[in-house]
Formats: structure tokens, sequence, C-alpha cells
């Protein structure tokens, strides 16, 4: 059974439409697996949040065409598997006398209407493939790799599931040197293993090079020593913080990071690196989106460099800039794909270039 | 003496959090709204008038989703003496309870700007796509009926509600992320 079905015969559950064959098979699936029985829960909460939400959101009526952003990966397409929101012509988006739709926004990020100019902003945003939990159960719930094209796999070995927020065991940290970070605010579900120990996760312990930290249901926030950089690590996401004297360097196993990067030294870049990519950020303000085979890079300031692992092709990627990043071979998306907002500006998808290293980033 | 408001904040300093997880696990478990919301008001009854016994060295969350067990087994037996509805197996209850014990011990904060992100992503969907997640959860339609509403197959309905309901997921966990991320760097 593939995502979609094991969606679907979820939405049946709660529908009462399905059968009893069927929900005995789904019984069994949750009496078997505790990951299961944990996506069984979180679908019943999904459903309450939108009953509860809709019954006070209070959301106005759409009038056709009043709108200008849309969730691309909203389906509103033939059940067969081609909804990618673009629709088919009935949904209400008046073409341009171009043939265009309308254009849409990305929603700015809060960080992009910031005034700082000394701190840059970047998100990295891994998101787990819908639906990845029921085919490897025993994987952790993000899968998605940082910045390219995510779809189930991780960079260490396969994890077993969520671990206890409240189990850190209290065990004497191994000797570590100068912690390079420390947690910031809550720390709520956050935990560092270190040397292969679990250690607390309070400010006292700090997070020094080589750190794993795994954050459980809600994010956490740490801050280089000396700096203003801060990094926010999303929930049910995966980190290991390393680099030398050259830079930081930040390994992204899986789920998502918003990093606030103060302006680096020449030649210390922070890197951002996942098992598909790596990311060189000097002084930046961008936002990176995994989803399915697909990832996105849009600069909204300064510039960034993006490797894709596949075939080491490399582009830098500026302000009013986006690149899509796949497999070599699945060319280059004519429209989002599902999962993906449309977005303004230039596609840089003729720039690929596994010969020529692009100018101006040092490093 | 103990002051009862007091007590009664204490409690619900204790209930709240984990409100939200015993309410997933009775809906998830019944799968029909009305029981569940029944159910855990019950169980919030329960709680409150045990709640001199509770023994406060001991994780809250566990001792609710125990007495929330109770209180649906009680149910199912009701249920099933009224031969109302097929209900859940005890193997399937207990993994859901342990499943709704691990969750309610993280309890994800009441996101202030939750409401708004759904409301704003909401207006991202595309028309038929959002007219069929409000006729499901705002007017509690089923999707037989949404189907015929739209003149599309079930198996069409049931898969745009699926993809917006991802897409909608999606938007609101991006928008919160970016909301906490910037009210940490402040």
């Amino acid at each position: 059974m593939n995502d979609d079905e094991r969606d679907i015969l979820l939405a049946r559950y709660f529908d009462g439409s399905a059968t009893a064959e069927q929900v005995e098979a789904l019984e069994r699936a949750i009496a078997g697996d505790p990951v299961i029985a944990r996506m069984m829960l979180i679908a019943a909460s999904d459903e309450l949040a939108l009953r509860d939400g809709l019954s006070t959101a209070g959301a106005a009526s759409l009038t056709p065409g009043a709108a200008d952003e849309r969730v691309s990966a909203a389906a509103d397409g033939d059940g067969n598997g081609n909804g990618n929101g673009n629709g088919d012509g009935h949904n209400g988006h008046a073409r341009q006398p171009n043939g265009n739709r309308p254009p849409m926004r990305l929603a700015d990020t809060p960080a992009a209407a910031r005034a700082e100019d000394h701190s840059d902003s970047l998100s990295i945003h891994a998101h787990p493939a819908a639906g990845r939990w029921f085919r490897q159960p025993k994987l952790w719930l993000a899968t998605a790799a940082c910045l390219l094209i995510a779809a189930g796999i991780t960079y260490w070995v396969a994890r077993p599931s969520a671990p206890p927020a409240n189990n850190v065991a209290s065990k004497p940290a191994p000797a570590s040197a100068a912690p390079l970070a420390s947690i910031t605010g809550r720390a709520a579900g956050v935990t560092i293993e270190r040397g292969g120990v679990a250690v607390g996760s309070d400010a006292a312990n700090g997070i020094s090079r080589d750190d794993i930290i795994r954050t459980a249901s809600i994010p956490a926030t740490f801050a280089y020593a000396g700096e203003q950089t801060r990094i926010t690590l999303g929930p049910a996401s995966r980190l290991k913080l390393s680099g030398d004297a050259g830079g930081k360097q930040l390994e992204l196993a899986s789920g998502t990071v918003f990093c606030d990067v103060q302006k680096q030294q020449p030649g210390k870049s922070l890197l951002v690196v996942t098992p598909h990519a790596k990311v060189q950020v000097v002084g930046t303000r961008f936002e990176v989106q995994t989803y399915g085979a697909w990832t996105r890079v849009n600069v909204t300031q300064g510039t960034v460099r993006v490797t894709r692992a596949a075939d080491g092709a490399m582009i830098d990627v500026s302000a009013g800039e986006f690149v899509y990043c796949g497999k070599p071979t699945a060319g280059n998306p004519t429209r989002p794909p599902v999962g993906f907002s449309m977005i303004q500006g230039r596609d840089l998808a003729d720039y690929w270039s596994t010969k020529v290293k692009p100018a101006g980033l040092e490093h | 003496m103990i002051d009862p408001q007091t007590e009664h904040r204490r409690f619900l300093d204790h209930f709240l959090p984990v409100r939200g997880t015993l309410r997933s696990f009775l809906y998830a478990a019944t799968r029909d709204l009305h029981e569940a919301e029944d159910l855990c008001q019950q169980v919030g009854a329960v709680l409150w008038r045990k709640f001199s016994q509770f023994d406060e060295s001991r994780p809250f969350s566990a001792w609710a989703v125990g007495i929330a067990r109770m209180e649906l087994l009680k149910w199912r037996d009701r249920s099933r003496r009224a031969a109302r509805s097929r209900s859940m197996s005890d193997d399937a209850i207990a993994a859901l309870a342990e499943a709704a014990v691990e969750s309610a011990a993280t309890p994800i904060p009441e996101a202030d700007g939750r409401s708004a992100a759904l409301k704003d992503c909401l207006n991202r969907l595309a028309p038929r796509a959002r007219e069929a997640i409000e006729r499901k959860y705002r007017d509690g339609q089923p999707i037989k009926t949404i189907a015929e509403a739209q003149g599309r197959e079930v198996g069409a309905v049931e898969m745009a509600l699926v993809r917006a309901r991802r897409a909608l997921k999606q938007c609101i966990e991006q928008a919160l992320l970016r909301t906490e991320h910037r009210d940490r760097v402040r």
C-alpha cells in the first residue's frame, strides 16, 4: 500500500465510509506497529484541528480570481494523481491575455520583512515526504534531506521511532571542547548526543563540535557563541554541528532548519550539508523547500551557492532568483511540482554547470 | 486547608496541555466526534474528581491517558451491548493509548498564530479544494455528499481532500516555524 492509499484509507476511516474489512486491517496495523498507531493519532489530531479551526476561523468566501496566492499542491485535479493545484481551467483562475495565470507570490517570510541588514536569515526546510512513515515505519518522522531531492533518504543509519522526549539519560557527558553553541529558550524534547551518549540539553552542557541534536515535537533554537547567528531546528529534526577553523558546518540529516546568520568572516562561510547537496552561506536570506522529488532554493537577499549532489553541478542563486533541484535526468519542472507554491523570480534552470565553478564566492 | 481555586488552577495546569492528545486518542478510537467530545469531558470530570489521589512525582499524561482508556473501554462495552457500531479492538486501543502517552509527554504548545495561519493557508487553496475542505470540516458533510455536490467521483474527492490536507498542514507548519524562528531570535 502506498502513501496515497493509506491516507485515503484514513480519510475513509474518519469519514465512516471505510468497509469493515478495511477497518479491521487498519486496526491490525495499529496494534502491530507503534509508528502506525502514532500516525493514526496524528491523523485524528489533524482532523480535529481542521474542524476546530474551520468552525472558528470565519474564513471569508473565496471570490474566484480574487486571491492571488495559491498552494499548488492543493489537489484540484482529476483524482488520478495529476492534481497539482493548477487545475483544469475550471478553478476560477482567470488566465491573463498572454495565457499565463495571474502572478502568484510566495508570502514574504518574516525575516525578509526585517530591516536588519547585518544579520541574514536562511531557512532550510526539509519537509518529510508525505506518507513516508508508512513505507518505512522504523525511520524517524522527517526523512527529507535539506536541499536536494528528499524522498526518503536519510543521512545516517535508520533510526528507531521517536525517542521518548523526557527520557534523556542522565549520564556524565564525555569530555568535550569548549561549547560552540548553546540552546536558547525552551528545550523540551531536545536531546543532544555526544560520543554516542545522550546528554542533557540544558544550557550548562552547551553544544560542542560533532554533537548531534534531535528535536521531538517542538522546535529548538541555539545560538553560536560570540556572535548573533541563531539556528532554529524544526520539530522531528536531526542536525550535527561540525566544521573547523575554516567555517561552521551544519549536517542536516532530516527535518527543517532556519538559520539567522550573522555575516561571516571572509573564507569562513557557514555550510549546510545534506546527503544530496551543500549550501554555502556567506550572508544571505533565502528559503529552501524540499518536497517529494524536488527541492527549490529561492533567494531574497544576497547570493547562495548550491551544489547538486547527484552530479556536482553548481549554481549561484542571487536575490530574485530561484532554482529547482532534482535528478539531472528529470529535466526542469515547467510549473511548480506538487507541494510547491508559485513564486516570482527568475528561474536559473539553464545555468547549472558541472564544469565552471561560479565566481564570486570564496571557498 | 487547600484553597479550591488554587487546586483547580493546579489541575488545569496539568490537564489543559494534554487535553488535545486525549481528544485525538478518543476520536481515533471512536471515529465519532460527538462521542469523543463527551468522553473527553467525562475523562476531565473523573480526573478532577480523583485529582487529590494523583501522585505528582509521576507524569500526569500517563495517568490521564490511563483514565481515558478506561472510560473508552466502558463506552465501547456499552456500544457493543447497544450494537450501535463496531468498535475498536483491545489491542488497537492499547497501541493508541501508548502512542498517546508518548505524544502527551511533550505537548505541543498551542500556537497563537495557528488560526491565522489556517485562514491564510486556506485562502491559498484552489477553489474546489477549498470548498471540499470546508464542506468536510466546517459543514461536516460526508465525502459522498461532497462528491455529489461537486459533480465528481468519490475517489476524486477523497484524493483531493488528502492532498489539500497535506498542503494545508505543510503551509501551516511553515508559517508557524517562521513565526517561531522570528520570535526566538528577537
